[in-house]
Formats: C-alpha cells, sequence, structure tokens
C-alpha cells in the first residue's frame, strides 16, 4: 500500500506543472535573479581610490608638506587618492560633471576643500587633508622639543634638515598598534541566498497540501475513494508524505547544486549541518502544508494563494527583499522569529557560515523541529474533528 | 457596466494579493525613506562604531574615547558579543574597537599593546582604521617625548584639531532626490505586479472559451464589449497609478510638490499605460489562470532585480544592464535615476531626459500592435478550425 501511494503520488506531483514551477523552477528562477543582481553589489563598498583635484597653483607649490603628503599618497598599490592636477576652472567643470568628487585649493592661510556633497569619500579626503595639516604641527612640535634637547646638552652643532627628515621618517613609518582583524565571512548578500533556500524548503507546503486535498472526502472524489476503501490510512498518509518529502529534496538538490556549483555561494564549512537544516526546514514545509490542507475549508486554489502569500511574507520578513529587514526584524522584533520558520532557516544558515559556535544553529534547528510538531500536532487535531454525514 | 462589475469580482477575490504587494512597498519604504533636512553645509560622515574599553580608566583610552566620540557614531558596550557581531556583519556599524586592560600603562612604559579593530571590510570600516591609526600614531609620539600621560592626551587632542574649510558647491537637496528616485523605481515592481495580475486574471476568465461564447451571442455589440473590457483595464491600471502617487506623497511629504516629484508621477503614469500594454499582450498568451501567478511574479521580481528597482542600477554587472534595455522597466527606472541626478530641474535639463519616457511609451505601443496582430491571428485560426 505504501509503495502503491507513493507512486501514484509522485506521479500526480509531476504531473501538475504550476506545483512543479513553484517548487522547483521558481527558487532557480530566483537564484538566478539573485546572482545577476548581486554580483557587484559587495564591490562598491569597499574603499576605492577618491578622484581628488589639486588647483596647481603659486599658493598649492608653497605648501611643500601638502604636495608631497599628496604625491606619496597617490602613489602604489595602496595609493588613497587618484590626483588630477588643474586650473581651478577644470577643477569646477570636472567637479560639476562628477569626474572628481572634490578639489583642493590652498589659499593664503588656509586650505580649502570643494565637494559637491556630503558622503564617505568626501569625509575620508577631508579627514586625509587635516590628518596632513596634523602631522605638519606634530612633526613641527617633535623637532623643537629635540633641537631643544640637543642645544641644552650643549650640541650646537646641529644638522637641522637631516634631523626633521628623521623625525619626519620616524612618525610617519613607525607602525600603530592597532591590529585590525576582519572576518573572512563577511558577505552579507549571503542572506539573500539562505532566505532562498528557506523559501524553497517551505514551497514544499504546497506538495503536501496537495497531496492531502486528494485523501479529504470533502474536496475531491479521489479523496470520497480514498475515505471508504479499507486501505491503511496510515500506511497511504505515509507513502504521500514520502513522495512530498522525495520531490521536496530532488528540488534542494538542484537549488544547491546551482547556487554552489554555479554561482559560487558560499554556505561555510560545515555542509552537514547545512543539510540537516535544509532538510528539517523542507518537513517544516511539509507539516505547515498539511495544517493549512485541513484548517481551511477552502478551495485548492486558495490553499495555494495563503502558502505563497505566507511563505513570501516569512521571506519579507527574513531579508529576501531587504537584507536590512532581518536585522530590523532580529533586534526590534525578535518574538517573529519564532513563529517565522523562513527566519530561523535563514538565522541557521547565517549562523553556520558568520559563527564559530553551534549554539545559534541549534536553537534555530531545534525551533523549527518545535514549529513542525506543533504543525503536525494541531493537523492531527482538525483531521480527528472530521466527520462527513453517517447513513 | 456588467463587464466592471465582473472586474471589481476578480479585484475583491484578489484583494489579498494586492495587498501583499503593497504592503511590501510600504514596509521597505518605511524602512528607507528616513526623512532627513536638506543639506548645504559639510558634515562629515559619522560612522557607527562600537567600543569595549577594558581599560576605562586610564587617561589615554579616555582621551581615545574622547575622540571617537566626537569623530564617530559611537556605542560602547561591556562585550563584543554576538548583537554587536550580527551589527557588523548588516554593516549598522563599520568596526569593533577593543581597547585591552593596562593599555594606559603598557604604552607609557613602552610596552606594546594592541587595540583591536574588527571590520566589515567597507569603505567606512577603513575610515575608522586611518582615524584610529592617525590618533595612536600621534600618541605614540608624543608618549615618545617622555610627557606625562594627561599631557600626551591634551597635546594629542591639540595636534589634531581641523585645520581645513570644507565648502559644498551644489545647493541641490541630494537627500529628497534620493527619496523620490528609491520609491518610484521600487514602485516599479509593485506596480507591475498589481496590473499584469489583476489584467491578466481578468483577461483570462473573459477569453475563456465558455464566457467569451456567450458574449458573443448576447446582445451586447463586440466592438463594446471590447471597448468596455479596455476601459475597465485602463481604469484599474489608472486608480493603480493614482494610489500608488498618493502614497508617495504620504511617505516623503513636500519634495512630492516639486518638479522632480511632479515628472517622477508622470514617468509613473506612461509606466503604467506601458505595463498595461504588456498585460494586455499577455493575456492574449496566457490561457491557463495558473499560468498567470507565474508570469506576473517572475515578470515583475525579474525585471525589477534586473532593472535596478531593487539594487540601485550603479550597483549592476554591465552585462545585466545590456541586456535589462529590452525591458520596459530599464527605461522607468533610467529616468528617475536621470532626474535624480540632475542640479538644477527645468525645461533645459529635463529634455534629455524625455527620450527614456519616448522609448518607455515606445514600448506600450509595440505590445499594443503585437497584441493586435496575435489576437487576428487568433481569430483566423479559429475560423480556420
Amino acid at each position: 500500500m505504501f509503495l502503491h501511494e507513493f507512486i501514484a503520488s509522485l506521479k500526480l506531483l509531476l504531473r501538475k506543472k504550476p506545483l512543479v514551477f513553484w517548487t522547483i523552477a521558481f527558487p532557480l528562477v530566483m537564484g538566478c535573479l539573485f546572482h545577476l543582481a548581486f554580483a557587484n553589489i559587495e564591490s562598491g563598498e569597499v574603499f576605492d581610490k577618491v578622484s581628488l583635484g589639486v588647483v596647481n597653483d603659486a599658493g598649492f607649490q608653497k605648501e611643500m608638506i601638502l604636495k608631497e603628503s599628496l604625491k606619496s599618497l597617490s602613489e602604489g598599490d595602496d595609493a588613497i587618492f587618484d590626483i588630477t592636477y588643474c586650473t581651478l576652472e577644470e577643477a569646477n567643470a570636472a567637479l560639476d560633471e562628477g569626474t572628481i568628487s572634490g578639489y583642493v585649493q590652498c589659499q593664503e592661510d588656509s586650505v580649502d576643500l570643494f565637494i559637491r556633497k556630503n558622503g564617505i569619500e568626501e569625509t575620508i579626503t577631508s579627514s586625509v587633508l587635516e590628518e596632513i595639516q596634523a602631522d605638519g604641527v606634530i612633526i613641527t612640535e617633535l623637532s623643537t622639543e629635540k633641537i631643544k634637547a640637543q642645544i641644552l646638552k650643549g650640541n650646537f652643532a646641529l644638522d637641522f634638515s637631516g634631523l626633521i627628515e628623521e623625525i619626519t621618517h620616524d612618525f610617519l613609518e613607525t607602525p600603530t598598534h592597532v591590529r585590525e582583524v576582519t572576518n573572512p565571512h563577511m558577505s552579507y548578500t549571503m542572506i539573500e541566498f539562505y532566505s532562498l533556500i528557506a523559501m524553497s524548503c517551505l514551497y514544499s507546503s504546497m506538495l503536501s497540501m496537495t497531496l492531502i486535498n486528494y485523501k479529504m472526502a470533502n474536496l475531491s472524489a479521489v479523496g470520497k475513494r480514498s475515505t471508504v476503501s479499507p486501505a491503511s490510512r496510515l500506511a497511504g498518509l505515509t507513502g504521500t508524505l514520502a513522495a512530498s518529502f522525495l520531490v521536496q529534496v530532488i528540488g534542494l538538490a538542484l537549488l544547491f547544486s546551482l547556487l554552489i556549483f554555479a554561482f559560487r555561494v558560499n554556505f561555510g564549512d560545515h555542509l552537514g549541518h547545512v543539510v540537516l537544516l535544509s532538510l528539517t526546514g523542507s518537513a517544516a514545509g511539509l507539516a505547515l502544508g498539511i495544517a493549512v490542507s485541513v484548517l481551511f475549508k477552502v478551495g485548492e486554489n486558495m490553499k495555494i494563494t495563503i502558502l505563497i502569500s505566507l511563505t513570501m511574507a516569512g521571506c519579507f520578513f527574513a531579508g529576501m527583499m531587504g537584507i536590512e529587514t532581518k536585522y530590523v526584524i532580529d533586534t526590534t522584533v525578535p518574538a517573529l522569529n519564532l513563529v517565522n520558520p523562513v527566519a530561523m532557516i535563514t538565522d541557521g544558515l547565517y549562523a553556520l557560515y558568520y559563527y564559530d559556535t553551534f549554539e545559534r544553529f541549534f536553537f534555530d534547528l531545534i525551533s523549527i523541529g518545535i514549529f513542525t510538531v506543533i504543525m503536525l500536532a494541531v493537523s492531527l487535531v482538525g483531521l480527528r474533528r472530521q466527520s462527513y454525514d453517517h447513513f | 457596466m456588467i463587464i466592471f462589475s465582473t472586474f471589481l469580482k476578480v479585484i475583491k477575490k484578489n484583494l489579498f494579493t494586492i495587498i501583499l504587494y503593497t504592503a511590501i512597498l510600504l514596509i521597505v519604504s518605511v524602512i528607507n525613506l528616513q526623512s532627513t533636512d536638506p543639506v548645504t553645509d559639510f558634515s562629515a560622515e559619522k560612522p557607527g562604531i562600537c567600543l569595549v574599553n577594558h581599560d576605562p580608566d586610564s587617561a589615554l583610552s579616555k582621551g581615545l574615547e574622547a575622540f571617537l566620540q566626537k569623530q564617530t557614531d559611537l556605542q560602547t558596550s561591556e562585550e563584543a558579543g554576538s548583537a554587536e557581531e550580527d551589527a557588523l556583519f548588516y554593516r549598522k556599524i563599520a568596526a569593533i574597537v577593543i581597547i585591552p586592560e593596562h593599555y594606559g600603562a603598557d604604552v607609557m612604559a613602552g610596552k606594546s599593546s594592541d587595540i583591536i579593530l574588527k571590520t566589515s571590510g567597507t569603505a567606512s570600516s577603513s575610515f575608522v582604521k586611518m582615524m584610529l591609526d592617525r590618533y595612536v600614531r600621534a600618541q605614540q609620539a608624543y608618549v615618545s617625548t617622555g610627557l606625562e600621560e594627561e599631557k600626551v592626551v591634551s597635546s594629542v587632542e591639540r595636534s589634531l584639531e581641523s585645520r581645513i574649510n570644507v565648502r559644498i558647491t551644489s545647493q541641490k537637496d541630494a537627500a529628497a532626490s534620493s527619496q523620490i528616485s528609491f520609491y518610484f523605481n521600487f514602485a516599479s515592481y509593485s506596480m507591475m505586479a498589481c496590473i499584469v495580475f489583476i489584467v491578466c486574471l481578468v483577461m483570462s476568465s473573459f477569453n475563456n472559451t465558455n464566457i467569451r461564447k456567450r458574449s458573443i451571442v448576447a446582445s451586447m455589440s463586440n466592438r463594446r464589449y471590447t471597448t468596455s473590457l479596455l476601459l475597465a483595464c485602463s481604469t484599474y491600471s489608472f486608480v493603480v497609478w493614482i494610489f500608488f502617487s498618493a502614497v508617495s506623497y504620504c511617505l516623503i511629504g513636500a519634495p512630492m510638490l516639486s518638479a522632480s516629484g511632479a515628472l517622477s508621477i508622470v514617468n509613473a503614469l506612461v509606466f503604467s499605460f506601458t505595463t498595461l500594454s504588456l498585460s494586455y499582450m499577455l493575456s492574449t498568451l496566457i490561457r491557463e489562470k495558473e499560468a498567470v501567478t507565474v508570469i506576473a511574479n517572475v515578470l515583475s521580481l525579474g525585471s525589477a532585480f534586473l532593472c535596478g528597482a531593487f539594487v540601485p542600477s550603479s550597483m549592476l554587472p554591465d552585462g545585466v544592464l545590456i541586456g535589462a534595455h529590452a525591458l520596459p522597466s530599464y527605461w522607468y527606472i533610467h529616468f528617475n535615476e536621470r532626474l535624480r541626478d540632475l542640479e538644477e530641474v527645468n525645461l533645459e535639463t529635463v529634455l534629455p531626459l524625455m527620450n527614456d519616457m519616448v522609448v518607455l511609451f515606445l514600448f506600450g505601443l509595440v505590445f499594443i500592435g503585437l497584441s493586435v496582430v496575435i489576437s487576428a491571428k487568433k481569430r483566423q485560426m479559429q475560423s480556420f478550425e
């Protein structure tokens, strides 16, 4: 009986084109769209050289420290500026066209920076120019102190320029005691792909919903026949669910293959945990489908609309339509994540990717398990209450 | 009237889906459209950082904390826990700065004591690193002269005072232009989904063979039937446009009454016309109602992702943008983005932008032309049958 139900359910599911689209093709299409749309997004946030204009007039030629510093800051692999030396008119024109983010002009008693708008590039430029000015002050003070000390020692035959050069070199070249540590797993667009996996898991609800509808006497002729037949209901139900699970696993495998092999999506170093979470998430999806099928006394199309809407709303709150949304929900309404299986799966995958520890992952995994049990329990209660006219 | 009432019935039946698309637009807009005052003076960007100070009593660490307080959007924490790590991952803060225990004493004694800087690798993180290097370098330099701890702090503070003037040449309210552009770009997704979904659904109901046969034998003339159907679809699209334009005023406020706001609304009107024509053309091709949901979702999401409604087009790969030229949403969004970047909005500056709107309109005409051809072909085929 199990095998018969399993094969029949499998045939039925694969023949329903809209169902195959939503559970298998739609996640693949979304994966391709995400890959195309987010390919450049992170490279755009990394610091790149700032295009800076410098008005190369007599005032600038007098500012020796500024001149030398800008030259050194625009050379080498770690250059901060891409400098264009020009006239005032050329600088204004370039600023209006947007080919430079600002330009420097040296006045009698000050250095002026002209920019078009506030922004991180403009702030960095202003900060570096301030630093150059501050460095000048510090080097002057250090040199004065050193010269004073030498004179007090009675050493009057000083090589002033050599001394200043040495102090400047020591000041600028001595490494600072700041150690930068960057987690290699900082790609936040991964959240989009994780929410996609979660969406795919939850779309398995449509598979179980469709098959359960065929088991319900008030919804289909097949349901009437199977209800009055003497066949074991448990074997039939498990065969049906096994077929749904198999189709879901095939869809997930295709999605994972596309993401890992074609788009090089990073799921961290714990693939076994990722698979475990995805399978549990798929089970949660199946349970949700059964619950919706049992609890809502509406037609199949309406049930599909309910499931798609619930899943899409879950995806929205899990960060699929804007990664920031997930953070806002995590920090302001964390309770919402306890009823959103999409958020649980997304967060579990994020925890595996970003953190070295497993506490958060297991919390998410157990949460999905509890969600599945609740959905199944609710469905069971709903099924037990169902009765048809008795003769 | 019968057609209009049928139209209303379909809308009523699918109201939940329309509400869903609208709610997504509203929530995303509320999250992203934070109101800001017009900016005409320079204000340095203040990257958010989290400071974990394990040496809170030393003058050196207090001096560094005061400097960071002034230069960054600083929050302090006892430990760098998961809340802080999450904030770093989601770019809510640019860095986590950890001052080690006995930092002040160790630096004054000439021992190495590293400040740990956890970054996200962004431009803001690089800026925090530059600032921190700048402060610590000055601190190390003054410590090497043998000054007392408090003197070191005051000397560093004095030496790092700003000495340059920053002037903004543009007087434009960039924040308002960005808000208008963001809202209308994102609205392209919601508008397209709402129009394609409902129009295709209604048309597939009317194109159902039995209903079509009934309407042919009905007393209503074929011309009146088609005109009423087109009028109902156009009225629906018009209402969708009015609704999203009204929402833009509620969310953005006064800037919507400017020339930029008005032009964005006109652009949205042309977009709703083109989307309506596209939906009409699709309805001549789609027979099954189930396919409508699929087409509406793939088309609206695909256009939104590939044309820059969700991700700014400046961040999309060149190849994607070239391909996007074939989609109407690209020209709609391209107009909005060019309008946003205008220094001054007047006839002279706006005229070059109008070619985007013209292309968008032409797309609409082409879709209408194609639907006429497809319908004629279909009628021809049916007459042969």
